[in-house]
């Protein structure tokens, strides 16, 4: 199950890129192709997974070899699955999927060929792969909705779009770095694979933390045990109803990953690393307090100026005194 | 909060030990790694090493698949070895030595920032190598331009050692040029032309690692490799294939 071939691999990025541009503007060519992607769409599971093999180059004989699901799904639980169905995924394909494999958008989409055929996606193929919040009225954006849950956009939104985007290929990685997670913690961190799982499901900014930053900015969050002691974080702060917000656990992380200039994460005794961790947890939460009341005082102050303008300004003069004002004011505007 | 303790670093940047030196020299394989490292002028880290209270230690990350594995060696030479299947991408390599328990040092060997006696907890780096990215061997060996004056469709390879490794210059035509990146074709022609060079070079092969990490790949895989009178058996496009290969189109009943 493990192989993927790099001449379809290309072509998958080949079609993506003529999809999805990086930025707004959207040539003819790519409107043409989003609307005959449309189309497919609009015509079934069948007739989207025959359009799909056209577009990589695979004939109907070509067998695709990836997990099937366990159970049908509906569009409201494929694009926002519930805990329940994300373990159900994560322990049926269970020592299946390798991470080199599931790392590749090309790989879940190929899966997702599959599941179209086998119609575990039920009819509603508009409704799960096209539909998005409410907000996404135009072509653009529904083509876009519907590339990142076929398993990700890499060329627009990076590498990380197949952790995160895809819903099943997430549900997926969230079950394997939470079974790493218990098993390099077992003898610390009191908490099953399932349960961490549960904690990188439950708080939508655990995963977003985790694998965003540990790909891009701070690399030594890819070691198993720095993640387990934010998963105690974010689990200790849920049950002591203190829930941890996102800034918070960014500069969390940043904090320990600075501190790893001097020490080995995966090596200190656990006790010290969780001790380390609510520290660092305590020095974020100063930190942007601090921010928070210098940006509150900030704009007191520019308010209390405005305020003083409005008052005395003359007719036709408010340009002229607003820039003599804003030249006078300590802070600057952002 | 903050932490801060003598480290030895292998880029020099560090000011903490006045005459010591870490050098590490690391070599890539197909699918493992192996380190020596070496400390120069360092006794107090060195006993520690022979009392147990510190060891060497090896980090492979590949931020793609989320992987962070460490090894430990209690002898200079450390070796990690990894499944093709669990990585994509890049992969880095973070050699050190660590503390192992709580130790004391003496102001031995440091520099006079430093008040003796400096108390470290476990787990604390006391060398630190330098982070090391591997990269396919084609990405290592073969850098593409482009050259106006070469016309449609053509290229020539030239090998350059100024950066202290061997390296070839891929220079294809301005038309090709954009292809290059996507090309698998265009890679492994390129890196035939290189390996057909090999032979001819005037420099000696020992002085270059790429060199010895190439023939050491290739003896692996039963392949003929070049020197040693060998060169009639050596076969460029098969050394090169044998190590990044052409890619195979499906074909009907191939699964994916």
């Amino acid at each position: 199950m493990n192989q993927l071939n790099t001449v379809v691999e290309q072509r998958f990025s080949d079609w993506q890129r003529g999809l999805a541009t990086k930025g707004r503007t959207i040539p003819s060519s790519v409107a043409d192709k989003q609307k005959e992607l449309h189309i497919a769409v609009s015509q079934g599971s069948i007739a989207f997974a025959a359009y799909l093999r056209n577009q990589l180059g695979l004939t109907k004989d070509h067998s695709i070899d990836a997990p099937i699901l366990p159970c049908l799904i509906n569009p409201p639980d494929y694009r926002d699955p519930p805990f329940t169905l994300e373990r159900t995924l994560s322990q049926s394909w269970d020592g299946l999927i390798r991470r080199r494999i599931a790392s590749r958008p090309a790989f879940w989409t190929l899966a997702h060929i599959r599941w179209l055929e086998e119609g575990q996606l039920g009819e509603q193929i508009e409704e799960t792969l096209l539909r998005g919040s409410g907000r996404d009225s135009t072509e653009d954006q529904r083509t876009r909705n519907l590339l990142r849950r076929l398993g990700g956009l890499p060329h627009v939104r990076g590498k990380v779009s197949v952790l995160s985007d895809s819903p099943i290929s997430r549900a997926w990685w969230r079950g394997e770095v939470a079974s790493e997670i218990a098993k390099a913690a077992a003898d610390d961190l009191p908490l099953s694979a399932t349960d961490i799982h549960r904690v990188l499901h439950s708080h939508n900014d655990a995963w977003a933390r985790l694998v965003g930053d540990s790909v891009h900015r701070i690399t030594v969050l890819n070691q198993p045990r720095a993640r387990a002691v934010l998963v105690k974080l974010y689990e200790g702060a849920t049950r002591d109803c203190d829930p941890v917000r996102p800034q918070e656990m960014q500069l969390t992380a940043r904090i320990l990953s600075r501190r790893s200039v001097a020490l080995a994460i995966e090596h200190i005794k656990w006790d010290e690393l969780a001790a380390l961790a609510e520290e660092a947890l305590e020095l974020a939460r100063e930190e942007l307090a601090l921010e928070s009341q210098k940006r509150a005082q900030a704009r007191k102050e520019n308010s209390h100026a405005d305020r003083i303008q409005s008052d005395t300004s003359q007719p036709g003069d408010t340009d002229r005194r607003k820039s003599r004002w804003t030249s006078l004011l300590p802070f600057s505007r952002s | 909060m903050s932490e801060s303790y003598p480290i030895l670093l292998e880029d020099r940047s560090s000011l903490d030990w006045e005459a010591s030196r870490y050098l590490t020299d690391l070599r890539v394989g197909n699918g493992y790694v192996t380190v020596t490292n070496t400390l120069e002028g360092a006794e107090q880290l060195q006993s520690l090493i022979e009392r147990g209270a510190a060891k060497w230690v090896l980090e492979l990350r590949c931020p793609t698949t989320l992987m962070s594995r460490w090894e430990h060696s209690e002898t200079p030479v450390c070796t990690a070895k990894w499944d093709a299947e669990e990585i994509q991408g890049e992969l880095y390599f973070t050699p050190g030595l660590i503390t192992t328990e709580p130790i004391s040092l003496t102001s031995k060997g440091l520099s006079n920032l430093w008040t003796a006696p400096i108390g470290i907890p476990s787990g604390r780096w006391l060398a630190r190598g330098d982070v090391t990215r591997a990269k396919s061997l084609a990405a290592s060996l073969l850098t593409f331009h482009a050259k106006r004056e070469l016309s449609e469709g053509e290229m020539e390879v030239q090998h350059v050692t100024s950066g202290g490794d061997l390296h070839f210059n891929v220079y294809v035509s301005e038309q090709l040029f954009p292809q290059c990146p996507v090309r698998r074709d265009l890679q492994i022609a390129a890196l035939i032309a290189a390996f057909g060079k090999i032979p001819h070079l005037d420099e000696d092969d020992a002085e270059y690692g790429i060199l010895a990490s190439i023939k050491g790949r290739l003896r692996e895989s039963n392949v003929p490799v070049w020197g040693d009178g060998q060169n009639e058996e050596f076969d460029p496009a098969r050394a090169a294939t044998a190590i990044e290969q052409f890619l195979v189109d499906p074909v009907n009943g191939n699964r994916l």
